[in-house]
């Protein structure tokens, strides 16, 4: 089912037990014709009009749809640097014309400094999704995975490690079938530079989130990794 | 062509008769399908579009063959259709919502594109209050309830 179909069956239901309408003036498929073409902040905005929209806006489904609907919105560029006890967040839109030195000045800044007091990361890793994970500075065997934008951060559960000269590296993946972002955390010794305890988190809405050991070849990551379709 | 001669009365709520080309009428795809149908009447019922929006329907597809069918020159022609389509759509909200609306049932695409875009590019820096103005939506949080949404989408709420 495609994500307009399951919305509009959404809305038929809600519509009978929330509230009468989602607009008077326009019917519901043309509203869902306009609401994907604002941008995502607008659309948080207009989760407080009125109860259906807060609960329409916020479904999967509109997600699907809003991402899927116009794609040619430009790629944002994702900076961050650290400076004293501070991480500095900066998005800006990535120039679709290499030739246009005009759209290299980024548009909009978004700093993020208060919402990183003091505890800033060791290992940032590779962001995806709009979402980026790192290690927290004031507990390295916890994982926090935050959203720049919005600001908004979980700390998942301590990565348990036999070995106090145990280091971690996290990754962060997304499986696009079951449309699920996961953490994957590598642990290593220093001497020898090998890996072969590998632990996941599956990030979930309203799950408990619990780390799992897999099974694998000792890996030995030179980088941050990059997750594409999900493969990392 | 013989074709782009005939003429078409496209017959608004009011029972108005609006006579185009072929060429125009058949932009309106659902008169397009019609006449593909075999529908080969002269004169084509329009009953849920009222004069003045079919006219402004009427307009834009008239403009649009019209460029459609000069040959050469096309960035000039593009440009001058993109600056016709902007001043067209520059109207108020209720004229606009008729438009969408007429240009969804009559399954004007470009319109019905520009018209959407047109609204979004309105209502995406407004704040809550005046988007329920604008699509006539009552409030239906109670203050405590709308405060807990504002706090969850905080950052949204920041400039």
């Amino acid at each position: 089912m495609g994500p307009m179909k399951n919305l509009r069956q959404l809305y038929l239901e809600a519509q009978g037990t929330q509230c009468p309408n989602l607009g008077i003036d326009l019917p519901f498929d043309l509203v869902m014709e306009i609401l994907p073409r604002v941008p995502a902040k607008s659309i948080k905005r207009f989760c407080c009009v009125s109860r259906l929209w807060g609960y329409i806006l916020s479904l999967a489904c509109f997600t699907e749809l809003f991402l899927t609907k116009y794609p040619c919105r430009p790629p944002l560029l994702l900076f961050t640097f650290e400076n004293k006890e501070s991480i500095f967040f900066f998005s800006a839109p990535q120039p679709q014309n290499p030739g246009d030195d005009s759209s290299l000045v980024p548009a909009r800044y978004n700093v993020h400094r208060k919402h990183y007091p003091k505890d800033f990361s060791i290992r940032v890793g590779s962001p995806l999704g709009g979402f980026i994970c790192r290690q927290d500075k004031g507990k390295v065997d916890t994982i926090v995975v935050s959203n720049p934008v919005t600001g908004e951060s979980i700390f998942l559960p301590e990565v348990k490690s036999k070995n106090i000269n145990i280091q971690m590296i996290p990754f962060l993946g997304y499986d696009p079938i079951n449309k699920q972002f996961k953490v994957l955390c590598v642990k290593f010794e220093d001497v020898p530079n090998t890996s072969d305890d590998h632990q996941i988190l599956t990030l979930g809405n309203n799950k408990k989130h619990l780390w799992r050991t897999t099974l694998c070849k000792p890996h030995y990551p030179k980088s941050n990794g990059i997750c594409i379709d999900g493969i990392l | 062509m013989s074709e782009s001669n005939k003429k078409i009365s496209l017959i608004s709520s009011e029972g108005e008769a609006f006579e185009v080309s072929e060429a125009v009428a058949r932009e309106f795809e659902i008169v397009a399908h019609m006449l593909e149908d075999g529908c080969s009447g002269s004169s084509i019922p329009i009953t849920t579009v009222d004069s003045n929006i079919l006219g402004k329907v009427i307009e834009y597809c008239t403009k649009h063959v019209e460029v459609g069918n000069v040959e050469g020159n096309s960035e000039k022609a593009e440009k001058d259709l993109e600056e016709f389509d902007k001043r067209f759509i520059a109207v108020e909200m209720n004229t606009l919502f008729s438009l969408i609306l007429a240009a969804n049932y009559l399954n004007v695409k470009g319109l019905l594109n520009i018209g959407c875009q047109k609204v979004a590019d309105t209502i995406k820096d407004m704040k809550p209050e005046e988007v329920r103005s604008i699509f006539n939506i009552e409030n239906d949080y109670t203050p405590a309830e709308e405060e807990v949404v504002r706090k969850e989408n905080e950052w949204a709420f920041q400039p």
